[in-house]
């Protein structure tokens, strides 16, 4: 046995890459630390997150939303995306359960008096039950409803942060997903997105261990390019923005 | 890495010679166009490409250093790291991995590394059952071959074939794409709940967080990382890059590049497992770094250029070759352009010799790689490297030397190659058809084997532009 094969793997790949990388100034660790300016290839923003979006920036979104086979609906208030998620549980017959976030903007909407008032039967995340459990109910429910973080608008992606009441299934699993978002959370594209994420969050500890960027429907092109939406993931997003804020 | 059975040159005439495969291939034209209009509609596009290589020589020369403090973050954040020298220590880690699990099942994500070790194979010799994930890839298990596309892994396959496939192996009965998608939808999902292990690649590391993000279309992946209680995500140690900000660059270019899509269905950006107050996603995170050559791209001044590949599969694309003999009949796991820089580059030039040569050195790859690799050059100094003899033992080709000696002495002696293509064309006659050398005499006729030579003009160049001077 040589004596090479006596050091662990890591040790040799990292002795290999420092031996071929030596004769190269790397930059200092201090540039690791700097935020990079991404600013390439934008405009100037036009809002900044957390304010209300401009007309034109809904506009913008809705035109790629749709650009990507998503559905993109308005909704003067709460009951009216209430009515708007009991149209589509009424398609789908009302007979699998509907699974939701436990979060704020669900609690704001009065979903789960909304459906029991139709008859249908909602799981929310965080509700009494073995571990496994909510992923198994969301396997089942033919519709599930989460919030987003942030929308960007020149791509019709939503931005959706996992965490506590927040299960990623809900918006993987069901065949339909229901994305529920708020003016002040639609920022123009990735520069604006990647300078607030790069602020909350210079480590890992700042960022939620799984961020989800969502662009329409699951979709494939796997049989001769022919375009097929619904694959593993849902088969129909619908984004519902709710324009007004609640006093 | 596997070994090819059949060389280039037979691959490729068989692959020619295939009506359907060369009817498949004909829609790599969209992916073209799409991929060109993407670009199109994307300000400053140029800059970000330039941008984006930048990244990377940074990251590539940081490299040491942005290993560990990815390591030391992923650490932090609970998960574990893990380092292979080879395909073979990639796959010990898996089975030990699994085995001190006890897992029965692992669903796959597309991932051309895992590939590149042959994890499948080995997996399966455990007893454990791999099932590939993503459509393409799953077509290409079921019919037991191999993905022959970066991005489209089943674009050798028709509709059809894809009928009879299910048919046979899964009992169904349609030949409507929607219809066969919604076949493995729900073959799948149930793999996707019963799996204890859930495998994927990486298409970026951030050195910074600890975060890898992967891109896809299908949901497969996110399938794969939230679903089984363990998520291994197998990487080469050239994918990670400095900062979390980066990904904005890359992201607006690698989905344009490789579909022509502004974005991609789904991105996952994972910084380590599940916390605890969380209903699901993996509860624990395997992040294996493997080198299997690439370490000896980086040692290589020119070569380590190759490492900056985002695997968008752009260049296949736009390959005139590619577009004629299709994935396979490269033999390697990385086919096209930069499939023949990076075969020979990571496992020597000694056995994919054919790779560098198999080439019309037109530049497409370079004009759309969105890093910018110099892939023309690369295949240059790979075939410079198999005539010197590097890392094989060539047979001197003193014919070839000899040659090549002559045609130098003619090109610094006009008088000579005047006289001596002048004669050449007066005693042409006999050996042509239709005007054409069909074969070259002597040791010339390794250049005609596959094409013809145009016959020498009865009037040179320089004697048509003297003549037309007056």
């Amino acid at each position: 046995m040589s004596r090479l094969t006596l050091k662990s793997a890591r040790e040799e790949i990292l002795a290999k890459v420092a031996a071929s990388t030596a004769s190269r100034p790397a930059p200092t660790p201090a540039d690791i630390e700097r935020p990079q300016d991404t600013g390439i290839g934008r405009a100037e923003p036009i809002k900044r997150p957390g304010q209300e979006a401009p007309a034109e920036l809904i506009k913008q979104l809705e035109t790629e939303l749709t650009r990507v086979g998503a559905c993109f609906h308005i909704a003067s208030d709460s009951i009216a995306a209430c009515d708007y998620i009991r149209g589509l549980l009424a398609k789908d017959g009302r007979q699998n359960p509907v699974v939701a976030w436990r979060d704020p903007i669900i609690h704001e909407l009065g979903i789960v008096d909304a459906l029991a008032e139709a008859g249908a039967q909602l799981f929310l995340d965080d509700d009494p039950g073995t571990p496994d459990e909510f992923t198994a109910r969301s396997a089942r429910a033919g519709i599930g409803i989460s919030g987003v973080d942030y929308a960007l608008a020149d791509s019709g992606t939503l931005v959706v942060f996992s965490g506590s009441g927040r299960a990623r299934s809900v918006s993987l699993l069901p065949p339909v997903h229901v994305a529920i978002l708020k003016p002040e959370q639609i920022v123009s594209g990735l520069d604006d997105l990647f300078s607030v994420l790069g602020a909350e969050s210079v480590d890992g500890n700042g960022l939620a261990s799984a961020i989800t960027f969502i662009t329409g429907p699951s979709r494939t092109g796997d049989i001769e390019m022919t375009l097929v939406v619904g694959v593993h993931g849902p088969q129909q997003l619908h984004v519902i923005l709710l324009a007004t804020n609640p006093a | 890495m596997h070994a090819n059975t059949q060389s280039f040159i037979q691959s490729t005439d068989a692959a020619i010679k295939n009506k359907d495969l060369q009817k498949r291939l004909r829609v790599l034209g969209g992916f073209v166009q799409l991929r060109n209009f993407a670009f199109a509609g994307l300000h400053d596009g140029e800059l970000l490409r330039d941008r984006a290589r930048a990244i990377k020589e940074e990251a590539i020369a940081g490299l040491h250093r942005h290993l560990l403090l990815l390591e030391e973050q992923v650490n932090r954040l609970g998960g574990t790291v893990h380092w292979a020298r080879n395909g073979d220590e990639a796959c010990e880690i898996i089975l030990d991995l699994a085995r001190r699990n006890n897992v029965r099942r692992v669903v796959k994500s597309k991932s051309m590394v895992t590939e590149e070790i042959d994890l499948n194979r080995r997996l399966e010799g455990a007893g454990i059952e791999a099932v590939e994930t993503d459509l393409g890839e799953y077509i290409v298990q079921l019919a037991s071959e191999r993905p022959s596309h970066i991005i489209a892994p089943a674009i050798h396959k028709s509709r059809q074939d894809v009928a009879d496939l299910f048919t046979e192996k899964l009992g169904s009965n349609t030949n409507v794409a929607e219809e066969l998608t919604q076949v493995a939808r729900r073959e799948l999902r149930e793999k996707f709940l019963t799996a204890d292990m859930g495998i994927t690649g990486a298409n970026f590391a951030v050195a910074e967080t600890g975060t890898i993000a992967l891109v896809e279309n299908e949901g497969n992946i996110r399938l794969s990382t939230t679903l089984p209680r363990i998520h291994v995500a197998l990487m080469g140690i050239e994918k990670v890059i400095p900062r979390f900000a980066d990904l904005a660059v890359f992201l607006k270019i690698l989905a344009r590049s490789a579909t022509g899509q502004k974005m991609s269905s789904y991105v996952s950006f994972i910084t380590g497992p599940r916390r605890a107050d969380e209903a699901d996603g993996a509860r624990e995170f395997h992040l294996i770094l493997l080198d299997n050559g690439r370490t000896r791209m980086l040692e290589d001044e020119e070569l380590r250029e190759a490492l900056y590949c985002l695997r968008c599969g752009a260049c296949l694309n736009v390959c005139p070759v590619y577009q004629k003999v299709g994935g396979h009949a490269y033999g390697s796991v990385y086919s096209g352009p930069i499939g023949s820089v990076v075969t020979p580059g990571m496992a020597g030039i000694g056995e994919w010799k054919d790779l560098p040569f198999a080439s019309s050195l037109c530049g497409a790859c370079r004009e759309v790689c969105p890093v910018r690799i110099n892939i023309p050059h690369l295949l240059l100094k790979l075939r410079n490297d198999w005539v010197k003899g590097v890392d094989h033992k060539r047979r001197p080709a003193l014919v070839e030397k000899a040659a090549m000696r002559l045609w130098a002495f003619a090109m610094r002696h006009p008088r000579i190659y005047n006289v001596a293509f002048r004669l050449a064309a007066r005693i042409q006659g006999p050996m042509l058809e239709d005007g054409k050398f069909r074969r070259l005499p002597f040791a010339f006729g390794a250049w005609t084997e596959n094409r013809d030579f145009p016959a020498l003009a009865s009037k040179s160049f320089h004697e048509i532009w003297r003549d037309g001077v007056q």
